[in-house]
């Protein structure tokens, strides 16, 4: 009798652990999610939308989008570090929460340390922009009137720490003028004041400012991207201009610290090759970001390159927590 | 009336307090320049002085006879039942991940049925269950909310 | 550009049975999640948009705008009937929409906020074929002073919102700019009272807040009393608005409209300003305004309209300008680019079909949801029948999913919870809620407004007052302000002049 039971004990067992085993070995077997750090609609909601669906079909199961949006980007990356690493759960990491944020308060999440890459996807290209009425033909224009004028160009950005902003103070560092940042809530309202004619620069990237450039309300004065614009192409970056900088910032998919290599592996590979699907690039080339694939190891240097790159200038701007009272 | 008035000016006032000592501490910058602390600032000076005002109408309208404790305010009513509410929506919030939707809205719904006002047994549970399962149907599959589905995740779905 | 051309090209696009299918699931959609407590038009577009991509644009801006001006409609449903708002911009129908239910008067209540969203609706597209070019690139004229002066004048109308005690309702105007100044400032990066929780970065949040100080509070004081005592007067007078009630809409609904509508294109405007701004503006010329708060008819006619009115308004800079008047907008904005289509200044030439089609399918879909709404009246009004110890937890439940859904943050949960608490306190201690709401959306954007016109004038106040636009609204203000004072001025002199 007893040896009966103890036979039914382990065949039990062994059917659980075995089963247990042979479903791991089958990632994945249930829907995964991948969470988006901005409001659904937007372009990196969409884009993000967009190369889950290929990598729906690869790796057999739906990949379910949440959003997360908030505290600029840094409440959906913090849900992402925060989950358990098997696998399930992925999501969108972007340049701000990784790169400034974590300077100038506090995130939950280690930007260095919290994540695994599984690619980087999309580069958002930045630039300076005036009204095409406005006085100012080329950047030295500006930046000559600036030099007689200290302090009477305005220009827009909508919050301190982002790379528009910062952009604008490297400028003014380099070429030695002294202008004055007018500070909005959001992209549209500051475009519609550069529009207006209330504030004389914007700042604003591509998505913002091409359609008013391309219908001849707005003039690209320079690429503060390290390639020009390939809608204005005729626009020089700053770097041609004798300015010696250039700001990005880019998009990618991460996983919390730990996922087992296996499973990484298949996720990297179904999202390359989702990088390259047609219907991906139509929507990045629609929102106008630049599609550039990233492998997880490129990626990974970049979060690191540009975690040490903006402390200074965060630290310089007076914004870093630890300034903070 | 006098007494509740009397309360309540007297919470705002210690509010607007903290929020005077709050933003003087974030920065006030010049009237050409405001800082982040100037607004807040000056809202929780004229907070503690409207409170100074509300507390003395009421200690005047006190004496001329007008008002009673502050009980009266709750009066005749059965003033448990919102602290029930209260307990049970801060209980709900609070396990809501971790429970999942069906169950945790599923015992809320069953507690709040009996608590308050007492339902029969079979009645609030079955009714807590349709309600749920129903909540789930609408909004977690027609309109595809993400709700939780707690520790019950790997075996069911 | 002939008129009625373009009007006949619009209706040609518009009447396929195709566009008329995605308009009325649009205005469907719309609606439903109008009447849910929490999750919004974004949310609901947002959930849509991935699957548009397999039909044509244009019948996806018909899809997705229904829904926005649908929710406007939805909104007002749960305001009435049980004290929630079901929209953020429908705050303002709870103050007299809900006491008209509690007075056995629902029907009337809807059938007006429905016909007084159709008429806001209606008028403000007439507004939007005729004058909109010429008026979005007056909108561009509103800087940060121009704001300002607005901002200033909508605090004016603050005084308004209140029955009861005004010191207790300025206190509580104070108190909703110290609620919104909650979060990280973006002017100078600082954070302002957010204990280190980063949910708290973007604020409290608006619907988290009406909700718990409107819905929950609500339902707290609701489950004190006995249930014996039936909570809505079931006997109800009739389901539809009377001519009596028509007679006190109709300027109401006049003024709503007009107003709803240049508040709405202004970018960071709105159907939230303009409806308290409306409700203000109808208690002030009326001739009987110790009614209002008490279930005054025109108290729902006029904000209704204006914020259906408003959602018209906001499509004027988006389709003529490419700039996204609110959020809402945005994610339009968002959608035309995924399709291909460029926003901004040519979008009307490029794609005339998408313009006139989009809003001529808003008029077939103002009809729709009046027709829509109307029958469904009756169905509302049963609810009022559940018995409350039944209703209330339903109640609970839903708002408690409604504002999860919204950035499926426990934190707003929470936030809603509190802020229940606090309304329940205020109402207990007779606070008013109502300035408290209006000051919450009004004084950051005031606050912002103000550094950045002063950074722009390098901090001179002059600018206020050598910009005619924002001068004009300066002194408005100020008058407005005074205005009260007159009659009482004339009174003394009188008093003094019998004196002797």
């Amino acid at each position: 009798m007893k040896n009966r039971f103890f036979l039914a004990l382990l065949l039990t067992i062994v059917l659980v652990v075995g089963s247990t085993i042979l479903a791991r070995a089958d990632y994945p077997e249930r829907p995964i999610t991948l969470i988006v750090n901005y409001s659904a609609g937007g372009g990196t909601d969409m884009c993000a939308r967009a190369v889950a669906k290929r990598a729906e079909k690869i790796l057999g199961q739906p990949i379910i989008v949440v959003n997360k949006p908030g505290a600029g980007g840094t409440i959906g990356v913090g849900a992402v570090a925060a989950a358990k690493p098997d696998g399930y759960t992925i999501g969108v990491l972007t340049y701000t929460p990784l790169a400034i944020a974590p300077h100038v308060y506090d995130v939950p999440y280690n930007p260095l340390k919290d994540f695994e890459y599984i690619m980087g996807y999309a580069k958002y290209l930045y630039g300076t922009s005036v009204r095409s009425d406005s006085p100012f033909k080329t950047l030295k224009d500006l930046v000559q009137y600036a030099e007689a004028n200290p302090g009477k160009i305005k220009y827009g950005v909508q919050g301190l720490s982002i790379p528009n902003h910062f952009a604008m103070v490297y400028l003014s560092k380099m070429a030695g003028i002294k202008i004055e940042p007018v500070v909005f809530k959001n992209t549209m309202e500051e475009v519609a004041a550069c529009l207006g004619g209330h504030i004389d620069v914007t700042n604003q990237d591509p998505p913002a400012v091409v359609p008013h450039i391309q219908a001849g309300k707005l003039r690209l004065l320079a690429s503060f991207s390290d390639i020009r614009w390939k809608w204005v192409p005729d626009v020089p970056t700053v770097k041609e201009m004798g300015y010696n900088f250039y700001v990005e910032s880019w998009a990618g998919l991460g996983a919390p610290k730990g996922v087992p290599k296996p499973i990484l592996d298949k996720l990297r590979d179904a999202f390359r090759k989702s990088a390259d699907s047609e219907e991906f690039l139509e929507i990045i080339d629609r929102i106008r970001l630049i599609a550039e694939y990233r492998t997880p190891e490129q990626f990974k240097n970049l979060v690191q390159v540009g975690y040490k790159e903006n402390e200074a200038m965060v630290l310089e701007l007076g914004l870093h927590k630890s300034q903070k009272k | 009336m006098g007494r509740a008035e009397g309360y309540s000016s007297i919470s705002w006032l210690i509010f607007g307090g903290a929020v005077v000592y709050g933003s003087y501490r974030l920065g006030h910058g010049t009237l050409a320049h405001p800082g982040p602390g100037f607004l807040p600032f000056w809202s929780g000076v004229i907070l503690c002085g409207l409170s100074s005002l509300v507390f003395v109408q009421g200690k005047l309208s006190q004496q001329a006879g007008g008002g009673g404790p502050l009980g009266q305010l709750w009066a005749g009513l059965k003033w448990p039942k919102p602290i029930y509410v209260l307990m049970a929506l801060f209980s709900y919030a609070f396990t809501f991940t971790h429970l999942g939707f069906l169950l945790s809205t599923t015992l809320l719904l069953i507690f709040l049925f009996k608590a308050i006002e007492p339902e029969k047994w079979l009645r609030a549970i079955s009714g807590a269950v349709l309600a749920s399962v129903i909540s789930y149907v609408f909004f977690g599959v027609w309109l595809q909310v993400q709700l939780p589905r707690g520790f019950l995740e790997g075996l069911f779905f | 550009m002939d008129l009625l051309g373009n009007i006949a090209y619009g209706f040609s696009v518009a009447l396929t049975p195709a566009n008329l299918l995605f308009c009325l699931l649009g205005v469907f959609i719309g609606t439903l999640i109008g009447v849910l407590p929490g999750i919004g038009p974004v949310g609901a577009m947002s959930l849509l948009l991935p699957t548009t991509f397999y039909i044509s644009p244009v019948s996806a801006i018909i899809m997705l705008s229904g829904i926005y001006y649908g929710c406007m409609y939805g909104g007002s449903t749960t305001s009435i009937l049980v004290n929630i708002p079901g929209e953020a911009a429908s705050v303002v129908t709870c103050l007299d929409g809900y006491q008209m239910a509690r007075q056995g008067r629902a029907g009337p209540a809807l059938g007006i906020a429905a016909f007084g969203s159709f008429i806001g609706g209606t008028i403000s597209l007439v507004g939007l074929m005729l004058v909109a070019p010429p008026l979005a690139e007056a909108a561009l004229k509103f800087g940060p002073p121009e704001y300002f002066a607005l901002m200033v004048l909508g605090m004016t109308t603050l005084i308004y919102l209140a029955s009861g005690s005004i010191p207790k309702a300025l206190m509580m105007a104070v108190v909703g700019i110290i609620l919104g100044s909650v979060g990280i400032d973006a002017t100078s990066g600082a954070q302002r009272f957010t204990f280190g929780i980063l949910e708290l970065n973007d604020g409290i949040g608006i619907v988290p807040l009406v909700m718990g100080l409107f819905g929950i509070s609500e339902v707290l004081l609701n489950v004190e009393q006995s249930f014996k005592r039936d909570i809505f007067k079931t006997r109800l007078k009739g389901l539809l608005p009377s001519r009596q009630d028509w007679k006190e809409s109709a300027k109401p609904i006049t003024r709503g409209s007009i107003l709803g509508f240049f508040l709405g294109i202004l970018p960071g405007g709105g159907a939230l300003i303009s409806s308290f701004v409306s409700y203000a503006m109808e208690k002030r010329v009326s001739k009987h305004p110790e009614k209002f708060g008490q279930g005054a008819i025109e108290g729902v006619a006029g904000p209704e309209t204006a914020n259906n009115s408003a959602t018209g308004g906001a499509f004027i800079p988006l389709l003529t300008l490419g700039i996204p008047a609110n959020v809402v907008m945005a994610v339009l904005l968002g959608a035309l680019m995924i399709y291909g289509m460029q926003p901004g200044p040519l979008l009307m030439r490029n794609h005339p079909d998408l313009f006139w089609g989009v809003v001529t399918s808003m008029y077939i879909g103002n009809g729709m949801l009046l027709v829509l709404n109307l029958p469904l009246i009756g169905l509302w009004v049963q609810v009022l029948k559940i018995p409350y110890r039944i209703l209330f937890p339903l109640i609970l439940v839903f708002c408690l999913i409604g504002v999860y859904s919204i950035n499926y943050s426990v934190t707003d949960v929470l936030i809603m919870i509190i802020c229940g608490i606090l309304g329940y306190l205020m109402r207990k201690f007779k606070y008013e809620a109502a300035p408290l709401v209006l000051a919450y959306i009004l004084g950051p954007m005031l606050e912002m407004a103000l550094r950045q016109s002063l950074a722009i004038s390098n901090g001179s106040f002059a600018i206020f007052l050598t910009r005619p636009i924002a001068g004009t609204g300066i002194v408005l203000a100020i008058l407005l302000v005074l205005s009260p004072l007159l009659p009482w001025m004339r009174r003394r002199r009188l008093a003094l002049g019998e004196e002797r």
